[in-house]
């Protein structure tokens, strides 16, 4: 007896029972502006922090007397601005647009990583250096300020090991950052011809 | 049209293929949920530039295929040296025995571990070819030439006749 014809493996897969769509475009909505709802919230959080930083340092233009102190905070308030504008311009998530080809994607996708890399790579560059002459000047002039206050010895040297574990600790934290996202970029071009 | 309606129009031609595309690249029932919810909403989003720049199956597979990439990328799971290639799956001895293909269900359970154990860009020509699209447009879909992705497919023919030379649902063995 002649064996039936094999059906097509295509006709198998087609065959897949599906549910109905499981979501409604109220629901896409509602779950997009939730997404963009906690993106516009972290970047508010950035900026409301630079704001702090300004205001802080700001005041102290008045409250602080000796002129070091004074021009430590307005490099400060300089730094933290080009810092933001940085961020802003620079090396804020650029979103790859998804109807491309899957290849062009995952290139694209590639470059985006890289440029987020050289932004951690030169953490240093944009993001501890400008702080560095204003947070300077603040110290020494800070320290000038207690040597003449009535016994206070030199108690700056604790602040200082603080401000300079957390520009390191910051600086290995995005160093470890790039190197994680090498092995991401590694893994597509491995994917490109 | 909108926004919504052009998304409506995409879903209903489109969602059961959306559905076995999820299916078949994803083991896990969660991810599955959430892939599938990632693909809904980046689908809604895009479809504020969709102006016909391409066939709406196209964009809509492009969409589903990226949005799968990103995913993968985003829960840390990658890592291509672990996938196969096709030729290299056509090299492997079978360790599926053919035999035991002998029902739709184990016929799909292979095609979903399969698609699971494919490089993306092998994976996804796979997937597109069992929705029966056409070599050209899975090129335009996928980013590789039409000869590139007529290679493929003569592969993914010659795996697919190994694997159910024998134990064919049809056979009347399921």
């Amino acid at each position: 007896m002649a064996k039936p014809e094999k059906p097509d493996v295509r006709v198998i897969w087609g065959a897949q029972t599906v549910e109905p769509n499981p979501v409604t475009v109220e629901q896409i909505r509602v779950n997009a502006n939730k997404f963009q709802s906690a993106v516009q919230r972290r970047n508010r959080v950035e900026y409301a922090a630079a704001v702090l930083v300004v205001a802080g340092f700001g005041s102290y233009l008045w409250i602080f007397p000796t002129p070091l102190m004074r021009l430590g905070s307005l490099l400060i308030i300089a730094g933290t601005i080009f810092i933001v504008v940085w961020i802003h311009f620079r090396a804020s998530a650029n979103p790859v647009p998804s109807q491309i080809s899957f290849m062009d994607y995952i290139s694209r996708y590639r470059e985006e990583l890289r440029r987020q890399q050289t932004a951690l790579r030169t953490v240093w560059l944009w993001y501890l250096g400008p702080l560095v002459p204003g947070l300077a000047l603040f110290t020494i002039g800070m320290s000038r300020l207690l040597e003449h206050a009535p016994r206070s010895g030199h108690p700056m040297w604790p602040f200082l090991v603080v401000v300079v574990g957390v520009f390191v600790g910051v600086w290995l934290l995005n160093l470890w950052g790039a190197r994680r996202l090498q092995r991401q970029i590694d893994e597509l071009s491995s994917l490109l011809p | 049209m909108k926004q919504d309606d052009r998304y409506t129009q995409a879903v209903a031609s489109f969602g059961p293929a959306l559905q076995r595309l999820v299916r078949g690249f994803e083991a896990d029932a969660d991810q599955r949920r959430d892939l599938l919810q990632d693909i809904h909403i980046e689908l809604w989003r895009s479809m504020r530039v969709f102006e016909e720049q391409c066939s709406l199956r196209t964009w809509v597979y492009r969409v589903a295929h990226n949005v799968r990439a990103s995913y993968v990328m985003r829960s840390r799971r990658l890592n291509f040296a672990a996938y196969v290639c096709l030729d290299e799956l056509a090299d492997m001895p079978d360790r599926d025995n053919p035999e035991l293909i002998a029902s739709d269900q184990q016929a799909l359970a292979w095609l979903h571990q399969t698609l699971q154990r494919l490089k993306p860009p092998d994976a996804q020509v796979m997937g597109l070819y069992l929705e029966d699209i056409g070599a050209g447009e899975i090129a335009e879909i996928v980013g590789i030439s039409p000869g590139a992705v007529a290679t493929k497919i003569h592969r993914i023919k010659t795996i697919l006749a190994r694997m159910f030379q024998n134990g064919g649902p049809a056979d009347g063995q399921a």
